[in-house]
């Protein structure tokens, strides 16, 4: 299946907040898959496994300006956090964050509010970003971290950015599993509904 | 000695009033509405219009291409005309077959590419397209006009002036997608071409040549029963056809889901506004044209219809004001002492909201070279402005809360009809719909558009806690709080105009201003609402055709 990035936006969000996000980090992980996909990785299947794992996940606690975590964090709520404290860190130590992909995009909007290339080391390996928030051609690679993540700005001149992709491709089993998500944040309709939600029967007589 | 005239201030008028919903659903298009400025574009720039393909049958069955080219690059509509049995007639967004469909397509297709077009445009959203469409539509004949129309045409007599106005459009679209929708392209594929990168620019550019297709469909049809009987439309009762529209709540939460957009959008109309009012003189020429402005308003009020009782009491009150009005101007000085703002100050005093709003829709009419340039800051990157300072202190929060929003303090949430609606989206169509929260299940499901009531509980909240205590640590704890934290943040100091003043959950709310408000911005008049939540408008009407344009008669 072949969707626009505002198909994939919109789905993204709307599956997040039917999985039990809240609005405002479900329009967060909204916009992460658009700059997944627009960067041309499969955002897809990451972004189920976390819908799916998403309770047994810790939600970290700011003390002291540093996050904690007792287990592995959030990628939503880490991400948001990491954006929301953009340009006024040169680094930050963040616990093990599961589903670190999950947290590349807000990675890449940190460097590009900050103006500055960011490198993002995980346990699942490491990323560069460019000042302008891309991902750059780097493979996955670098010191894989056990136990924490960071994010510091880096002195590196990044490798060009990758192509950016206009369109992305998902299977169709996992469109249906997004769409099941996303289905909860709808209210299944009535005869009452239908005629009165819409505002009448709507005959056309014009 | 004379006494010096004081300067009018170049103050805007204060969102307090204009976003108030009541003025927002008075709200009447203007010259920098979005289908004036594409008709601006297109004279400036001499967009060519043709029709390279016209395979329609003698019942009036099958499809056209209408090409534009701009200069730097083509677009086409792709029409298809298609048999709709009676009992699938619906003019509202539910419907799932329609009389003609439409893609604004990206180049010019070739035949495979229109025989895919033709697979899946007249199947609209159960269709499935690709990044060469730009936008998406669909249109049922009026049932009072078409056949009749043609019938008249085939006949070999001029159909009278009364029968075209009393109805005034040949189709009704119900949707004109776009960004997106559907796997069509999204909106960022028009960011970087001026000629399409304003707002809503290739749907108003959709409608505009499906404006041609109805009156050729209808000529076509009227030969094809009359044969060398039939007469065409005479070029004057032609251009008194436009669009029409029949909108619902779909349109309703856009506005407060892009409120960037919103805040944009009126922001360029009150400058216009407050640049006028500001004009020490203006010369006969002007006033002459403002003069006439005022009387083309008085002709588009003398044969608006509705069968709304609180629309046809507002347009009663509007014919007589607009009289009003146009005495008022005739004995303007327009040398002296500021004559625009003395006009907007006479109907703000004299004239009721409808013609208040109308006077200030028409007072920039003659000012072209002032205000113009108004419509490029109508676009917004919102991507942009996705952001939130973390570091601000709570008790900042709450300052900028009760700095932006002393409106929403007053309204009182201890009265149940104070919160007796809630929006939803409904499951079966994926469609915004309202409930009455005390009267229907899905309350739980409700989406985030209760911004009065969700800020003020948002502020009860932040009084609870240190007030040295981060925005970014307040939402990590409470991430429910993160689209109203946000939201705080960016309306409450730079986009002012950005919030609708009211509440959206109240049991007296009329959805449908929310949709006129949007649909004067498009162009739209004759707004005709159905009930309080959908109505009907035309658009383009008294027009000139992409073919006629010049640059007199668009600008």
């Amino acid at each position: 299946m072949d969707l626009s990035l505002n198909e994939v936006e919109t789905l993204a969000a709307k599956a997040a907040r039917g999985a039990g996000c809240s609005w405002g980090e479900a329009d967060e992980m909204g916009r992460a898959a658009r700059w997944l996909a627009h960067s041309g990785l499969a955002f897809a299947p990451t972004l189920i496994a976390f819908l799916e794992a998403r309770g047994t996940l810790a939600r970290p606690r700011a003390v002291d300006g540093q996050l904690e975590a007792p287990g592995p964090a959030c990628p939503l709520a880490t991400g948001c956090w990491l954006v929301d404290g953009a340009g006024a860190w040169t680094m930050v130590d963040l616990p093990d964050v599961a589903f670190p992909l999950l947290l590349l995009p807000f990675a890449a909007r940190a460097a590009h509010l900050a103006g500055r290339p960011l490198r993002f080391t995980s346990r699942e390996g490491a990323w560069t970003l460019t000042a302008l928030g891309e991902l750059s051609g780097d493979e996955p690679g670098g010191v894989r971290s056990e136990g924490q993540s960071r994010v510091a700005c880096t002195g590196d001149v990044p490798s060009p950015a990758r192509p950016v992709h206009r369109r992305a491709a998902m299977e169709a089993a996992d469109l249906r599993v997004l769409q099941t998500y996303a289905l909860n944040t709808c209210v299944p309709e009535s005869e009452g509904s239908r005629s009165r939600g819409a505002g009448g029967g709507g005959t056309d007589d014009d | 000695m004379n006494r010096p005239i004081p300067e009018p201030a170049l103050a805007l008028r204060a969102p307090d009033e204009v976003m108030r919903l009541e003025c927002l659903g008075a709200s009447h298009p203007t010259r920098l509405s979005f289908l004036r400025t594409l008709m601006r574009r297109a004279a400036r720039e001499g967009w060519r219009f043709t029709r390279p393909l016209w395979e329609i049958d003698a019942e009036g069955y099958g499809r056209a291409l209408y090409q534009v080219d701009t200069g730097a690059r083509s677009y086409c509509l792709v029409a298809f005309s298609h048999y709709l049995p009676e009992e699938r007639r619906t003019d509202r967004v539910i419907a799932e077959a329609w009389d003609t469909s439409y893609a604004l397509y990206d180049g010019v297709p070739d035949r495979d590419e229109l025989d895919r077009l033709e697979a899946n445009v007249p199947r609209q959203e159960a269709g499935r397209f690709t990044a060469r469409e730009l936008t998406l539509s669909r249109a049922n004949k009026s049932v009072r006009l078409f056949d009749s129309l043609v019938a008249t045409l085939a006949s070999g007599v001029a159909p009278g002036r009364a029968a075209i106005d009393a109805v005034g459009y040949l189709m009704r679209t119900t949707a004109v997608y776009g960004n997106g929708k559907f796997g069509i392209a999204d909106r960022d594929v028009l960011r970087d071409r001026p000629e399409l990168g304003g707002p809503f620019q290739a749907e108003m550019l959709t409608v505009w040549l499906i404006r041609s297709f109805t009156l050729d469909l209808a000529e076509h049809c009227a030969r094809a029963l009359g044969g060398d009987r039939a007469v065409p439309l005479e070029p004057d009762l032609r251009r008194r056809i436009g669009v029409g529209n029949s909108t619902g709540l779909g349109m309703a939460p856009f506005l407060v889901r892009h409120p960037t957009l919103l805040h944009a959008w009126i922001h360029a109309r009150e400058t216009a506004l407050a640049r006028v009012r500001a004009l020490p003189d203006i010369t006969p020429g002007q006033h002459g044209h403002l003069l006439a402005a005022i009387d083309r308003a008085r002709e588009v009020a003398g044969r608006w219809t509705t069968i709304d009782a609180v629309q046809s009491a507002r347009i009663a009150g509007l014919r007589a004001d607009l009289d009003r009005l146009h005495m008022a101007a005739v004995s303007l000085d327009p040398g002296v002492d500021h004559p625009c703002d003395r006009l907007y100050r006479f109907a703000r005093v004299a004239l009721g909201l409808e013609a208040r709003e109308y006077a200030a829709a028409l007072l920039i009419e003659p000012f072209g070279a002032l205000v113009d340039d108004l419509a490029d800051t109508m676009a917004v990157d919102e991507d942009a402005l996705w952001r939130m300072d973390g570091t601000l202190p709570a008790h900042a929060l709450l300052a900028r809360i009760d700095d932006a929003y002393g409106w929403a303090a007053a309204i009182d949430f201890a009265d149940p009809a104070s919160d007796a609606r809630f929006w939803y989206v409904s499951a079966d169509k994926l469609e915004p719909r309202l409930g009455e929260r005390r009267e229907e299940p899905g309350a739980d499901r409700e989406q985030p558009l209760a911004i009065a009531r969700d800020v003020m509980r948002l502020r009860a909240h932040l009084a609870t806690l240190p007030p040295e205590r981060t925005v970014a640590e307040i939402v990590l704890e409470r991430p429910d709080w993160r689209h109203v934290v946000q939201r705080v943040l960016l309306l409450s100091r730079d986009h002012l105009y950005g919030e609708v003043r009211d509440n959206l959950l109240s049991a007296a709310l009329r959805p449908i201003d929310l949709l006129r408000c949007k649909l004067a911005f498009f162009g739209a008049d004759q707004f005709d609402p159905r009930s309080d939540r959908w109505l009907r408008i035309s658009m383009f009407r008294g027009a000139p055709f992409p073919e006629e344009l010049s640059a007199g008669e668009a600008a």
